[in-house]
């Protein structure tokens, strides 16, 4: 088949489960087996740590939303931009609804982007900035894709 | 169902609808979610699967025909069969007469998206 169209990748705390790649599999594996294999012949608390680097790289997995040319997938949902009858964005609340014409609803929200400063007061910023941008390439593309689909703002 | 396993069958039925000629549009992208979303359904089997032939598409589920979706703007002459992962030509009188998968491969199918009019936008 060809390859697969470019998706624009954007981290987000979606509720549904991850995805992890073959590699971080292998990953995993291999450290839990060396972390296990030195604990067992040191026998100390010190090896004993180890087995926080498979941990961590299970827990670590990246949360994704992909943006691609014709539909958007995030965890178990897809959105087709030609399906969306009605977007209503509520840029205060921080939620852009996409309303399908299967009935189906898919909520972007603001909190849901991951916490990429310490500061408090920049944090509210960031997630706004990948808020805005993400939600205009949204509208951008359900406009390109469905002449018919209506944006809302709230 | 893995985020991964969406994006894999997203793309296959992507492919599988592009093989047919179908110009992207309402009606093309409503028929390719309903057709993702029975594929990735919990329920399915790994053995269940698309087949098209002759401008429809049907589901099959356990070797029976469970959903029928005809496609008149379909431009493709050939038999095609579509999983949640691969996709390949298949004997179309192989098929109808013994019911039987003949798998031909992709080599002889266009899979990019076919050149989208205004008027297909629109409609």
């Amino acid at each position: 088949m060809t390859r697969q169209p470019a998706f624009t990748r954007f981290s987000y705390q979606h509720a549904d489960g991850v995805s992890r790649s073959p590699l971080r599999i292998w990953f995993t594996g291999t450290s839990l087996l060396i972390a296990m294999a030195t604990t067992a012949v040191l026998a100390s608390a010190f090896a004993a740590v180890l087995l926080a680097v498979p941990l961590m790289a299970w827990l670590a997995t990246p949360r994704q939303l992909l943006v691609g040319p014709r539909y958007l997938l995030c965890g178990n949902t897809i959105v087709y931009f030609g399906n969306v009858k009605r977007m209503t964005l509520s840029p205060a609340l921080g939620k852009l609804r996409l309303e399908c014409t299967s009935g189906t609803a898919f909520v972007l929200e603001r909190r849901r982007f991951p916490r990429s400063t310490r500061t408090a007061e920049n944090l509210l910023k960031h997630k706004t900035n990948r808020f805005e941008r993400l939600s205009a390439m949204v509208i951008e593309r359900v406009h390109a894709a469905s002449a018919n689909a209506v944006l809302i703002t709230a | 169902m893995h985020p991964q396993d969406l994006q894999h069958t997203a793309r296959t039925v992507e492919c599988f609808l592009n093989a047919l000629r179908l110009e992207d549009g309402p009606a093309r992208t409503e028929l390719e979610e309903t057709l993702v979303l029975w594929l990735v359904d919990t329920a399915r089997l790994e053995d269940d699967h698309l087949i098209y032939e002759a401008c429809a598409i049907s589901c099959y589920s356990r070797g029976h025909v469970t959903a029928y979706y005809e496609v008149p703007l379909a431009r493709l002459e050939k038999t095609l069969w579509c999983s949640a992962r691969k996709l390949s030509e298949i004997d179309g009188p192989t098929f109808s007469q013994h019911a039987q998968l003949v798998m031909r491969g992709t080599g002889g199918l266009v899979l990019t998206l076919p050149k989208t009019s205004n008027k297909a936008i629109k409609a």
